[in-house]
């Protein structure tokens, strides 16, 4: 495998994962912020999203694929079903967890609407969302794989369907280095970006550092 | 002629009162030559608890002038807090009206600063952002960071106007929460038994430090203790609270000469006095706590038996 067709592999699942990951965290974040600030939509959606969470991402592909076809948006949609409730219950308990004191002091202040949510919800529940965002790639990561391997052949080839084009040539290098560099880009991802993120906010809120 | 009970009412009658309840109109309305800054009208507030309704305030009415430092003084669980969260507008008493400039006060406002008991400053600021977020109608940025280290000078933490509030002390977080507050430029500052959670040497100092600013900025203030000699040193007006049902017992003027120390012998005097007239009520509320501490007891779900003597003549008479 001289020809480089795993680093392209590598920068394929990466860009999708990259795509799904953001529309992941940014509806989850909204979501989030919603399930933890609407009592009724938290009842009704928020708890269809708990319940959601116990189904394995890849049982969407069927969904996905009687919906977009063979084709990369029924891959991007198992990874945002896999990273989006993740995170989405990991920022309502972070909402939910606020010290009601930083928010009265805040409405006190007149900080209201728009202005509550960015600069004392978000900011008050960041270390939630960071871990919410963590776990979260840690399951698009996942998810990705499974859509990969077994639902699209079409379309450029990821790491997921190089593994399948292992299996298929019987060349057993070409699967362990496949699955050497996705644990390898789940350790870099943690350490370089999480737990970097999460340690930083830790210090600033002096809380121990991990 | 320091302490002057605006009761016409013997002081005795109303402490040996049956339950102590003093019934509103008790008190002849304060010397109103200038309206009141904040009025209360027959304020009634009670909360759902474990044994049943409690009130936390019965038919509260009572006034305070501009430009008055007015101090509430009681022990846990007369509904000072309470009191004073109707006045900040985030409470809203169940009946009864609190005004404010002879308006309803309807909910929070940045006219009114409140200074909470632990200094609720926002852990993911410094601490000049967090007087910073007190300035946010100043759309240039310099400005605001200029304004913002003006107020944090007034508390002389100039010096630590980048750390994150938890590398500051106890007292040092109190004071940026204090420089917050100002920087509202609210009418009126309410204060939260703002000393509670700090040790004595810290508390005096504080003490002095809020009388200064008060002397240099004139605002109406609110100040919640159940510490006396705190009220005393700081109050032109000091209400004293009894317990279940909350509700004020009496109102004092206190006129010693500013600016007033806490140590100074004048106002352990006018304390003891203060603690005098409240013996009976912590009686009643030790007596009744240990009364509660059996009957949890009986339903084997005891209590701490240290929650007695914490409720009671240690809380108010600390410091003293």
């Amino acid at each position: 495998m001289q020809d480089g067709s795993l680093l392209l592999a590598t920068k394929i699942s990466l860009m999708r994962l990259a795509v799904a990951f953001s529309i992941a965290l940014i509806a989850g974040t909204t979501l989030g912020l919603l399930n933890g600030t609407v009592p009724l939509f938290r009842r009704t959606v928020g708890a269809l999203a708990l319940g959601l969470q116990t189904l394995p991402s890849i049982c969407w592909l069927p969904l996905a694929i009687v919906w977009f076809g063979l084709s990369e948006r029924a891959i991007l949609f198992v990874t945002l079903m896999g990273a989006l409730l993740a995170i989405t219950i990991a920022v309502t308990d972070g909402i939910l967890n606020i010290p009601p004191l930083y928010l009265r002091a805040a409405r006190m202040m007149g900080a209201r609407g728009f202005r509550l949510y960015r600069e004392v919800m978000i900011p008050a529940a960041f270390p939630a969302i960071i871990s919410g965002a963590k776990q979260g790639w840690a399951f698009a990561w996942r998810s990705l794989m499974a859509g990969e391997l077994i639902g699209v052949s079409k379309g450029a080839l990821g790491l997921g369907q190089q593994l399948n084009v292992g299996r298929d040539l019987n060349d057993m290098s070409l699967v362990l280095a496949v699955m050497a560099l996705l644990i390898g880009i789940g350790i870099v991802a943690d350490r370089l970006v999480f737990t970097r993120i999460e340690n930083s906010v830790r210090r600033r809120w002096g809380l121990a550092t991990a | 002629m320091a302490i002057i009970p605006t009761s016409l009412k013997d002081m005795g009658a109303q402490l040996s009162g049956r339950n102590g309840h003093v019934p509103s109109g008790t008190f002849p309305p304060t010397v109103a030559a200038s309206p009141a800054k904040i009025r209360l009208e027959g304020v009634n507030v009670t909360f759902a608890g474990r044994q049943g309704e409690v009130a936390a305030l019965q038919d509260v009415s009572l006034a305070i002038q501009p430009g008055e430092f007015a101090c509430l003084v009681g022990p846990s669980g007369c509904g000072k807090s309470t009191l004073l969260n109707i006045i900040a507008g985030l409470i809203k008493p169940q009946s009864g009206t609190a005004y404010k400039d002879e308006q309803p006060i309807t909910g929070a406002g940045p006219d009114r600063a409140v200074i909470f008991q632990e200094s609720a400053l926002f852990p993911w600021l410094t601490a000049v952002q967090n007087v910073e977020f007190a300035l946010k109608h100043i759309r240039n940025r310099r400005e605001r960071r200029d304004r913002a280290m003006g107020f944090l000078q007034m508390v002389h933490l100039s010096r630590f106007a980048s750390a994150n509030p938890h590398e500051l002390s106890g007292g040092m977080r109190q004071r940026v929460a204090i420089a917050r507050a100002l920087a509202m430029d609210p009418d009126i500052l309410l204060m939260d038994e703002p000393f509670a959670a700090l040790d004595a040497q810290t508390r005096d100092m504080l003490i002095e430090e809020v009388q200064r600013i008060w002397l240099e900025t004139r605002k109406t203030v609110v100040f919640v203790t159940h510490n006396v000699l705190e009220a005393v040193t700081l109050g032109d007006r000091v209400f004293s609270m009894g317990t279940r049902p909350g509700r004020i017992k009496q109102e004092l003027l206190i006129q010693l000469a500013r600016p007033r120390q806490v140590e100074s012998t004048e106002t352990a005097r006018m304390a003891q006095r203060i603690l005098a007239d409240l013996k009976d009520e912590i009686r009643k509320i030790v007596q009744e706590e240990s009364d509660h501490a059996e009957q949890d007891k009986d339903r084997g779900r005891a209590g701490h038996p240290d929650a007695v003597s914490a409720g009671g003549p240690g809380v108010m008479g600390d410091g003293i």
